[in-house]
C-alpha cells in the first residue's frame, strides 16, 4: 500500500517528537491502589474475565485453544501485535509474577521489568476496574492450568516497534483513574456505565480516537475504530434510538447478538458477544443497556 | 514543540477525514447497486432477518408468540439455507457493494458446513415452533449460526 508522502512526512514528525518526549523519560503516570481488607476470589475472578473479555484476545482459535495461553496475531494498521500466554506457567505465561505486577499491567499499562505496554491490551479502560476485581481476576488466574507455549512475537513496523514511544503515548494521553460512580444516576445506571467504561472497554472500539491514539472523553461512544483498523458504529443513546433500539433490544443483542431488525452482529462485535457479554448475568446486560440507552427509571 | 505535534496532528485528521468522507460517500452506494449473485444473496439475507427480526420480538414481548409466523420464518430460512446458499457465493462474487469477505473462499468448507448447519437448525426450528418452551432453545441454535458466520466470513456495518 503506497502512502501519501505528506502523511509519511506527518507521522515522522509526530514521531520524531514522541522520540524527543520519551528520551525526556517522563514519569509516565501510574496510579496507587489501597489493598488493605481486599482478598481475591477466583469463582468471582472467573466472572469479571468475561466482564473484561480477556478469553477473546488470550485464547487462540475462537475461543477452543488452551484457555488464556496466547491468542491469534491483532491485525493493526501499524502491523500484529499477539496478546500472550497468561497462564500461571512461570517460563512461558505469569507464574512468577506477583499480584501487584499484575495490578500494575493492568491499571497503569506497566509491564515488570517498567516499560510501557501497547494499549491494544485495553489497560486504558481497565484501568478504571475496581481494586476487588483486579484482585478476584488475579485470584482465578492462578487456578487455571498452567501451559508452556511461547507467546507469538509481535510483528510491528518501525517506529511503532519501538516499546519506549509506548512511554511517552501514556505521559501524553493516559489518565489512570478508579470509575467513579455518578451520584445524579442509581446502582443500576452506575453498574452499566462501569462495565461499558472499564473491564467491557467498550470504548476502545466504540469511542473515536485523536491521530496519535487519544480518545476524547467528550465524544465517548460516538463511534470508532476496531483494533483492525474497520470502522466501528456510534452507540450513544441518541445513535442507538435512531437506529430503533429500545428498551429490551440492547440486553437482547448482548446475548443472542440479533439487532432490532433481526440482523446478526459479527465481525469483532460477534467476538465480544461470544466470549464476554452473553456470559454475563442478565442483570448485568440490563445494567448496561439501561447506561447505553439511558433509560428512566432505573436511577433507583 | 507541543505545539508543532499539534499542528501536525491537525493537518494529518484532516487528512484521515477526508479520507474517511470519501469511503463513506463510496459506501453510501453500496447495496442500491448490486447486481446478480450478490443481489440474490442479500434479498435472501434479508428476508432471514425479517424473519429473525420477528421472532425476537416474540422474544422480548414486543408481539405476542404466534408460532404460525415462526413455522413460515423457518421455512424462509431452510429453502435458501444448505447447497442453496452456497450457490449464492460462486468463486471470487465480490463487488464493491458487498459485504462478503475474501475468507469465504480461504475457508469454504467452513462456509459450507455453516450454511449446512444453518438449514438443519432451520428444520429444527420448524419442528419446534409449536410452543415457545421449545422454540426458545431451537432458535438459539438457529442464531448462533447466523453469527457464527458473520463473525468469520462478513465485513462489520460501518455505521
Ligand atoms: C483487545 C485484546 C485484549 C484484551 C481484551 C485483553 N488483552 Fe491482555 N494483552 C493484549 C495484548 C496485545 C498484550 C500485549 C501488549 C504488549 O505487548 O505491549 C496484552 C498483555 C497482557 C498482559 C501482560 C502479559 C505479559 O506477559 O507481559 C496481561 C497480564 C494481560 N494482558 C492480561 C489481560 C487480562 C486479565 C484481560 C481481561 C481483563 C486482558 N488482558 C484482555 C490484548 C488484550
Ligand atoms: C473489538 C471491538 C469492539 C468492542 C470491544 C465492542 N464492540 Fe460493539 N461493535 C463492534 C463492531 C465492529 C460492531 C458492528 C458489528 C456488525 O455490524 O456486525 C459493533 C456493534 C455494536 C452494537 C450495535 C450497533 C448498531 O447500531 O448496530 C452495539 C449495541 C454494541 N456494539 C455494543 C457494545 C458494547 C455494550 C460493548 C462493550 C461491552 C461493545 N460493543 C464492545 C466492535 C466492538
Ligand atoms: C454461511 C454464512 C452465513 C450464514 C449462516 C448467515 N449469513 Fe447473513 N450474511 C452472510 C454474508 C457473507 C453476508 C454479506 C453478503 C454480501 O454483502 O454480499 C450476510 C449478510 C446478511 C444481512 C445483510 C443483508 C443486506 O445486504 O442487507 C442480513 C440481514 C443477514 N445476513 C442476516 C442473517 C441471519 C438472520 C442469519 C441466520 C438466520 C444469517 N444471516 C445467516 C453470511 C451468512
Amino acid at each position: 500500500m503506497k502512502k501519501p508522502p505528506i502523511i509519511l512526512a506527518a507521522a515522522f514528525s509526530v514521531v520524531a517528537g514522541l522520540v524527543t518526549l520519551s528520551i525526556l523519560f517522563l514519569a509516565p503516570p501510574a496510579q496507587v491502589r489501597d489493598w488493605s481488607g481486599v482478598t481475591g476470589d477466583a469463582e468471582r475472578g472467573q466472572y469479571v474475565s468475561r466482564l473484561g473479555g480477556c478469553v477473546a484476545c488470550h485464547t487462540l482459535a475462537e475461543g477452543a485453544g488452551p484457555l488464556l495461553s496466547g491468542g491469534a496475531p491483532i491485525m493493526t494498521p501499524f502491523g500484529s501485535i499477539a496478546a500472550p500466554n497468561i497462564t500461571p506457567d512461570r517460563a512461558y505465561g505469569i507464574g512468577s509474577w506477583t499480584r501487584d505486577d499484575f495490578a500494575a499491567a493492568l491499571l497503569n499499562g506497566a509491564a515488570p521489568d517498567g516499560s510501557s505496554y501497547y494499549p491494544v491490551f485495553p489497560y486504558p479502560s481497565y484501568a478504571r476496574m475496581s481494586t476487588q476485581d483486579v484482585a478476584d481476576l488475579w485470584a482465578y488466574l492462578q487456578t487455571i492450568p498452567p501451559i508452556s507455549t511461547p507467546s507469538q512475537e509481535h510483528d510491528l513496523t518501525w517506529p511503532f516497534s519501538q516499546r519506549v514511544l509506548m512511554r511517552a503515548w501514556k505521559t501524553l494521553f493516559f489518565t489512570p483513574v478508579e470509575f467513579q460512580p455518578d451520584p445524579k444516576h442509581g446502582a443500576k445506571w452506575n453498574r452499566g456505565a462501569y462495565i461499558v467504561s472499564g473491564p467491557g472497554h467498550c470504548g476502545e472500539c466504540h469511542s473515536p480516537r485523536g491521530i496519535l491514539g487519544n480518545s476524547d472523553a467528550a465524544r465517548a461512544l460516538e463511534g470508532g475504530m476496531g483494533p483492525n483498523g474497520k470502522k466501528v458504529p456510534s452507540i450513544t443513546a441518541q445513535a442507538l434510538a435512531q437506529a430503533g433500539w429500545t428498551r429490551g433490544d440492547v440486553a437482547f443483542a448482548l446475548f443472542l447478538s440479533i439487532t432490532p431488525d433481526g440482523d446478526s452482529l459479527g465481525g469483532a462485535m460477534g467476538e465480544v458477544i461470544r466470549d464476554g457479554a452473553r456470559h454475563l448475568t442478565p442483570e448485568d446486560r440490563e445494567a448496561i443497556e439501561a447506561y447505553l440507552l439511558d433509560l428512566p427509571g432505573t436511577d433507583d | 514543540m507541543k505545539k508543532a505535534t499539534k499542528t501536525i496532528g491537525i493537518t494529518l485528521g484532516v487528512c484521515i477525514v477526508a479520507g474517511g468522507a470519501l469511503f463513506g460517500a463510496v459506501q453510501l452506494q453500496a447495496h442500491e447497486g448490486a447486481m446478480g449473485v450478490t443481489k440474490e444473496r442479500m434479498d435472501a439475507m434479508k428476508s432471514f432477518g425479517e424473519a429473525v427480526g420477528a421472532m425476537s420480538d416474540m422474544i422480548k414481548g414486543k408481539i405476542a408468540y404466534d408460532g404460525a409466523r415462526v413455522k413460515q420464518g423457518a421455512e424462509t430460512i431452510k429453502t435458501h439455507a444448505g447447497e442453496k446458499l452456497i450457490a449464492f457465493f460462486p468463486e471470487g462474487s465480490m463487488d464493491d457493494h458487498t459485504e462478503a469477505l475474501p475468507a469465504i473462499w480461504l475457508d469454504f468448507e467452513k462456509f459450507s458446513n455453516l450454511a449446512a448447519e444453518l438449514q438443519i437448525n432451520a428444520v429444527a426450528l420448524e419442528a419446534a415452533s409449536e410452543s415457545q418452551d421449545t422454540f426458545m432453545p431451537a432458535f438459539i441454535d438457529l442464531t448462533n449460526t447466523c453469527t457464527a458466520c458473520h463473525t468469520k466470513f462478513r465485513e462489520e456495518q460501518e455505521d
